[in-house]
Protein backbone atom coordinates (compact mmCIF):
# COMPACT_ATOMS: atom_id res chain seq x y z
CA UNK A 1 0.00 0.00 0.00
CA UNK A 2 2.37 2.33 0.67
CA UNK A 3 4.17 4.60 -1.90
CA UNK A 4 7.98 3.39 -2.94
CA UNK A 5 10.32 6.14 -0.70
CA UNK A 6 11.14 8.84 -2.99
CA UNK A 7 8.20 8.76 -5.00
CA UNK A 8 6.01 11.56 -4.64
CA UNK A 9 2.64 10.27 -2.97
CA UNK A 10 -0.45 9.80 -4.85
CA UNK A 11 -2.75 12.77 -4.83
CA UNK A 12 -5.27 10.84 -2.60
CA UNK A 13 -2.85 10.99 -0.15
CA UNK A 14 -1.73 14.38 -0.14
CA UNK A 15 -5.52 15.41 0.19
CA UNK A 16 -5.90 13.13 2.84
CA UNK A 17 -2.68 15.54 4.58
CA UNK A 18 -4.40 18.46 3.79
CA UNK A 19 -7.05 17.96 5.68
CA UNK A 20 -5.12 17.23 8.41
CA UNK A 21 -2.81 20.27 8.40
CA UNK A 22 -5.94 22.19 7.85
CA UNK A 23 -7.31 20.93 10.98
CA UNK A 24 -4.43 21.34 12.62
CA UNK A 25 -4.78 24.89 12.05
CA UNK A 26 -8.23 24.79 13.42
CA UNK A 27 -6.90 23.09 16.76
CA UNK A 28 -4.13 26.11 16.85
CA UNK A 29 -6.28 28.75 16.53
CA UNK A 30 -8.18 26.99 19.32
CA UNK A 31 -5.13 26.67 21.23
CA UNK A 32 -4.33 30.73 20.75
CA UNK A 33 -7.32 31.78 22.26
CA UNK A 34 -7.78 29.05 25.16
CA UNK A 35 -4.26 30.09 26.84
CA UNK A 36 -5.04 33.66 26.35
CA UNK A 37 -8.51 32.86 28.23
CA UNK A 38 -6.31 31.07 30.95
CA UNK A 39 -3.55 33.94 31.22
CA UNK A 40 -6.46 36.33 32.08
CA UNK A 41 -8.11 33.78 34.61
CA UNK A 42 -4.53 32.70 36.19
CA UNK A 43 -4.03 36.38 36.37
CA UNK A 44 -7.51 36.83 38.46
CA UNK A 45 -6.65 33.83 40.90
CA UNK A 46 -3.35 35.16 41.67
CA UNK A 47 -1.01 32.27 40.14
CA UNK A 48 2.33 33.08 39.75
CA UNK A 49 3.72 35.49 37.30
CA UNK A 50 5.71 33.04 35.62
CA UNK A 51 2.76 30.43 34.93
CA UNK A 52 0.88 33.50 33.64
CA UNK A 53 3.90 34.64 31.48
CA UNK A 54 3.72 31.06 30.17
CA UNK A 55 0.25 30.68 29.00
CA UNK A 56 1.01 34.09 27.40
CA UNK A 57 3.65 32.76 25.23
CA UNK A 58 1.65 29.88 24.75
CA UNK A 59 -1.00 32.10 22.71
CA UNK A 60 1.23 33.29 20.63
CA UNK A 61 3.06 30.41 20.00
CA UNK A 62 -0.14 28.25 18.80
CA UNK A 63 -0.74 31.75 16.84
CA UNK A 64 2.38 30.93 14.52
CA UNK A 65 1.84 27.55 14.70
CA UNK A 66 -1.20 27.76 12.97
CA UNK A 67 0.58 29.84 10.28
CA UNK A 68 3.44 26.89 10.27
CA UNK A 69 -0.01 24.32 9.73
CA UNK A 70 -1.42 26.52 7.16
CA UNK A 71 1.47 26.61 5.46
CA UNK A 72 2.15 22.40 5.39
CA UNK A 73 -1.87 22.75 3.81
CA UNK A 74 -1.02 24.89 1.40
CA UNK A 75 2.19 23.04 0.19
CA UNK A 76 -0.71 20.14 0.04
CA UNK A 77 -3.00 22.04 -2.14
CA UNK A 78 -5.43 23.10 0.56
CA UNK A 79 -6.13 26.57 2.19
CA UNK A 80 -6.76 26.63 5.88
CA UNK A 81 -8.52 29.93 7.11
CA UNK A 82 -6.25 31.76 9.77
CA UNK A 83 -8.90 34.07 11.62
CA UNK A 84 -8.70 33.92 15.05
CA UNK A 85 -11.04 32.16 17.14
CA UNK A 86 -13.67 34.37 19.01
CA UNK A 87 -16.11 31.94 20.33
CA UNK A 88 -14.38 29.34 21.99
CA UNK A 89 -16.90 27.35 24.47
CA UNK A 90 -16.48 26.59 27.96
CA UNK A 91 -15.04 22.88 28.06
CA UNK A 92 -16.05 22.71 32.43
CA UNK A 93 -18.70 25.46 32.69
CA UNK A 94 -20.02 23.89 36.00
CA UNK A 95 -17.13 24.12 37.45
CA UNK A 96 -15.90 27.20 39.82
CA UNK A 97 -13.09 29.69 38.72
CA UNK A 98 -10.61 27.93 40.54
CA UNK A 99 -11.58 24.49 39.49
CA UNK A 100 -13.04 25.38 35.89
CA UNK A 101 -9.44 27.08 35.22
CA UNK A 102 -7.53 23.97 36.36
CA UNK A 103 -9.76 21.43 34.77
CA UNK A 104 -9.17 23.18 31.44
CA UNK A 105 -5.37 23.32 32.21
CA UNK A 106 -5.00 19.97 33.15
CA UNK A 107 -7.26 19.20 29.35
CA UNK A 108 -5.23 21.05 27.31
CA UNK A 109 -1.48 20.67 28.60
CA UNK A 110 -1.49 17.77 30.48
CA UNK A 111 -3.27 15.52 27.82
CA UNK A 112 -3.35 17.56 24.50
CA UNK A 113 -0.33 18.64 24.45
CA UNK A 114 1.12 16.06 26.18
CA UNK A 115 -0.44 13.40 23.76
CA UNK A 116 0.87 16.30 20.82
CA UNK A 117 4.58 15.34 21.77
CA UNK A 118 4.03 11.51 21.57
CA UNK A 119 2.93 12.44 18.06
CA UNK A 120 5.61 14.67 16.57
CA UNK A 121 8.42 12.63 18.58
CA UNK A 122 7.31 9.55 16.61
CA UNK A 123 6.78 11.94 13.16
CA UNK A 124 9.98 13.52 14.03
CA UNK A 125 11.18 9.61 13.70
CA UNK A 126 9.70 9.37 10.39
CA UNK A 127 9.76 12.86 8.19
CA UNK A 128 12.34 12.97 5.61
CA UNK A 129 12.06 16.24 3.87
CA UNK A 130 13.59 19.02 5.04
CA UNK A 131 11.05 22.01 5.48
CA UNK A 132 8.60 19.60 7.32
CA UNK A 133 10.94 18.56 9.83
CA UNK A 134 11.65 22.05 10.19
CA UNK A 135 7.41 22.71 11.02
CA UNK A 136 7.67 19.65 13.07
CA UNK A 137 10.94 20.49 15.17
CA UNK A 138 9.77 24.29 15.85
CA UNK A 139 6.43 22.60 16.87
CA UNK A 140 7.71 20.27 19.44
CA UNK A 141 10.27 22.73 20.99
CA UNK A 142 6.94 25.07 22.19
CA UNK A 143 4.72 21.79 22.87
CA UNK A 144 7.14 20.87 25.58
CA UNK A 145 6.27 23.89 27.47
CA UNK A 146 2.66 23.96 26.67
CA UNK A 147 2.50 20.45 28.23
CA UNK A 148 4.86 21.52 31.56
CA UNK A 149 2.85 24.58 32.36
CA UNK A 150 0.02 21.85 32.75
CA UNK A 151 2.30 19.77 35.16
CA UNK A 152 3.43 22.87 36.80
CA UNK A 153 -0.02 24.02 37.46
CA UNK A 154 -1.06 20.46 38.57
CA UNK A 155 1.73 20.34 41.06
CA UNK A 156 0.93 23.20 42.40
CA UNK A 157 -3.01 22.61 43.02
CA UNK A 158 -1.71 19.12 44.13
CA UNK A 159 0.13 20.57 46.92
CA UNK A 160 -2.06 22.99 48.05
CA UNK A 161 -4.79 19.63 48.53
CA UNK A 162 -6.99 20.94 45.25
CA UNK A 163 -7.14 18.15 43.10
CA UNK A 164 -9.31 15.47 44.28
CA UNK A 165 -12.70 16.59 42.37
CA UNK A 166 -10.52 16.03 38.86
CA UNK A 167 -10.26 11.72 38.76
CA UNK A 168 -14.09 11.20 37.68
CA UNK A 169 -13.39 13.85 35.34
CA UNK A 170 -10.60 12.80 33.22
CA UNK A 171 -12.55 10.36 31.14
CA UNK A 172 -14.09 13.51 29.66
CA UNK A 173 -11.06 15.25 29.06
CA UNK A 174 -9.82 12.24 27.54
CA UNK A 175 -12.62 11.07 25.34
CA UNK A 176 -12.93 15.02 24.14
CA UNK A 177 -8.84 15.07 23.07
CA UNK A 178 -9.37 12.65 20.22
CA UNK A 179 -11.02 11.80 17.29
CA UNK A 180 -14.72 9.91 17.77
CA UNK A 181 -13.34 7.16 15.68
CA UNK A 182 -9.88 7.05 17.05
CA UNK A 183 -10.90 3.16 18.43
CA UNK A 184 -12.64 2.11 15.13
CA UNK A 185 -10.90 0.46 12.30
CA UNK A 186 -10.21 2.40 9.53
CA UNK A 187 -8.61 1.08 6.43
CA UNK A 188 -8.05 2.18 3.30
CA UNK A 189 -5.52 5.36 2.52
CA UNK A 190 -5.90 6.21 6.18
CA UNK A 191 -3.55 3.32 6.78
CA UNK A 192 -1.20 4.04 4.52
CA UNK A 193 2.16 4.51 6.20
CA UNK A 194 3.13 7.24 3.54
CA UNK A 195 1.21 9.54 5.45
CA UNK A 196 4.47 9.69 7.81
CA UNK A 197 6.32 11.70 5.19
CA UNK A 198 3.52 14.07 4.96
CA UNK A 199 3.31 14.38 8.53
CA UNK A 200 0.60 12.34 9.31
CA UNK A 201 0.07 9.14 11.77
CA UNK A 202 -1.44 6.42 9.68
CA UNK A 203 -4.93 5.48 11.85
CA UNK A 204 -3.09 2.56 13.56
CA UNK A 205 0.05 4.62 14.77
CA UNK A 206 -2.25 7.20 15.56
CA UNK A 207 -4.11 5.23 17.99
CA UNK A 208 -0.92 3.31 19.43
CA UNK A 209 0.85 6.57 19.79
CA UNK A 210 -2.16 8.27 21.51
CA UNK A 211 -2.41 4.62 23.87
CA UNK A 212 1.23 4.74 25.15
CA UNK A 213 1.31 8.24 25.54
CA UNK A 214 -1.66 7.85 27.78
CA UNK A 215 0.10 4.36 29.41
CA UNK A 216 3.67 5.85 29.86
CA UNK A 217 3.41 9.43 30.79
CA UNK A 218 -0.11 11.36 31.17
CA UNK A 219 -1.52 8.39 33.43
CA UNK A 220 1.34 7.50 35.73
CA UNK A 221 1.80 11.56 35.78
CA UNK A 222 -1.48 12.03 36.85
CA UNK A 223 -1.45 9.30 39.57
CA UNK A 224 1.78 10.72 40.87
CA UNK A 225 0.06 14.35 41.28
CA UNK A 226 -2.87 13.01 43.08
CA UNK A 227 -5.45 12.17 40.46
CA UNK A 228 -7.40 8.83 40.73
CA UNK A 229 -6.33 6.99 37.50
CA UNK A 230 -9.32 4.31 38.31
CA UNK A 231 -12.23 6.26 35.95
CA UNK A 232 -9.34 7.00 33.40
CA UNK A 233 -8.07 3.41 33.16
CA UNK A 234 -12.33 2.13 32.93
CA UNK A 235 -12.36 4.32 30.21
CA UNK A 236 -9.32 2.91 28.45
CA UNK A 237 -9.96 -0.50 28.96
CA UNK A 238 -13.51 0.47 27.61
CA UNK A 239 -12.55 1.67 24.32
CA UNK A 240 -10.23 -1.29 23.80
CA UNK A 241 -13.09 -3.61 24.36
CA UNK A 242 -15.13 -1.46 22.20
CA UNK A 243 -12.53 -2.09 19.16
CA UNK A 244 -11.75 -6.16 19.80
CA UNK A 245 -15.79 -6.42 19.72
CA UNK B 1 7.90 2.35 7.88
CA UNK B 2 7.01 -0.22 10.41
CA UNK B 3 10.71 0.71 12.09
CA UNK B 4 8.89 3.68 13.74
CA UNK B 5 5.77 1.48 15.25
CA UNK B 6 8.48 -0.62 16.67
CA UNK B 7 10.61 2.23 17.59
CA UNK B 8 7.75 3.71 19.83
CA UNK B 9 6.84 0.66 21.23
CA UNK B 10 10.21 0.73 23.16
CA UNK B 11 9.05 2.12 25.94
CA UNK B 12 11.27 1.49 28.88
CA UNK B 13 14.11 3.64 29.01
CA UNK B 14 12.87 4.50 25.44
CA UNK B 15 11.44 7.63 24.08
CA UNK B 16 8.20 7.41 26.48
CA UNK B 17 10.12 7.68 29.44
CA UNK B 18 12.32 10.22 28.05
CA UNK B 19 8.96 11.97 27.41
CA UNK B 20 8.10 11.45 30.50
CA UNK B 21 10.97 13.27 32.43
CA UNK B 22 11.48 16.08 30.34
CA UNK B 23 7.26 16.97 30.16
CA UNK B 24 5.90 15.62 33.84
CA UNK B 25 9.18 15.98 36.12
CA UNK B 26 10.22 18.97 34.63
CA UNK B 27 7.06 20.64 34.67
CA UNK B 28 7.03 19.59 38.72
CA UNK B 29 10.16 20.65 38.88
CA UNK B 30 8.93 24.19 37.30
CA UNK B 31 5.59 24.24 39.46
CA UNK B 32 7.80 23.68 42.75
CA UNK B 33 9.67 26.60 41.79
CA UNK B 34 7.52 29.01 41.01
CA UNK B 35 6.80 31.81 44.07
CA UNK B 36 3.80 32.53 44.86
CA UNK B 37 2.82 36.10 44.86
CA UNK B 38 3.07 38.41 47.52
CA UNK B 39 -0.09 37.89 49.61
CA UNK B 40 -0.59 34.34 49.07
CA UNK B 41 -3.08 32.67 46.07
CA UNK B 42 -6.30 35.67 46.12
CA UNK B 43 -9.70 33.70 46.50
CA UNK B 44 -11.16 32.75 43.72
CA UNK B 45 -12.93 35.78 42.18
CA UNK B 46 -16.06 35.38 40.18
CA UNK B 47 -15.04 35.51 36.38
CA UNK B 48 -16.12 38.90 34.54
CA UNK B 49 -17.77 36.44 31.72
CA UNK B 50 -17.09 38.91 29.01
CA UNK B 51 -16.56 36.80 27.00
CA UNK B 52 -18.03 33.33 27.62
CA UNK B 53 -20.96 33.75 29.93
CA UNK B 54 -22.03 30.10 31.22
CA UNK B 55 -25.25 28.68 30.05
CA UNK B 56 -28.02 28.40 32.56
CA UNK B 57 -27.66 24.63 31.93
CA UNK B 58 -24.05 24.21 31.17
CA UNK B 59 -22.68 21.28 28.94
CA UNK B 60 -21.12 18.65 30.88
CA UNK B 61 -17.37 18.30 31.22
CA UNK B 62 -15.61 18.27 27.95
CA UNK B 63 -12.01 18.19 26.56
CA UNK B 64 -9.31 19.97 24.43
CA UNK B 65 -9.45 18.16 20.75
CA UNK B 66 -5.50 17.50 20.19
CA UNK B 67 -3.65 16.41 16.73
Amino acid sequence: MSATPGEPAPGRLCSLAASAWTFRCRVELEAEARFERLAGRMERLGDPAELVALARRASADERRHAVLCAGQAALLGETAALAPVSDLPEIAAALPLRERVLYEVVAACCISETESMGVLTTLLDAARAPGLRRTLRELASDEVRHARLGWAYLARAHAAGGVAFLGPLVPAMLGGSVAPDLFAPAGGDREDDALLDLGVLPHHLQREVFERTLDDVILPGLERLGVDITPARRWLAGRRAGALA
Amino acid sequence: MEHVTKRFGRTRGGPLSKLFRILVAGGIALGVGCETPKGGEKPAKPDDGSATAPPAQPAPPSGVRGW
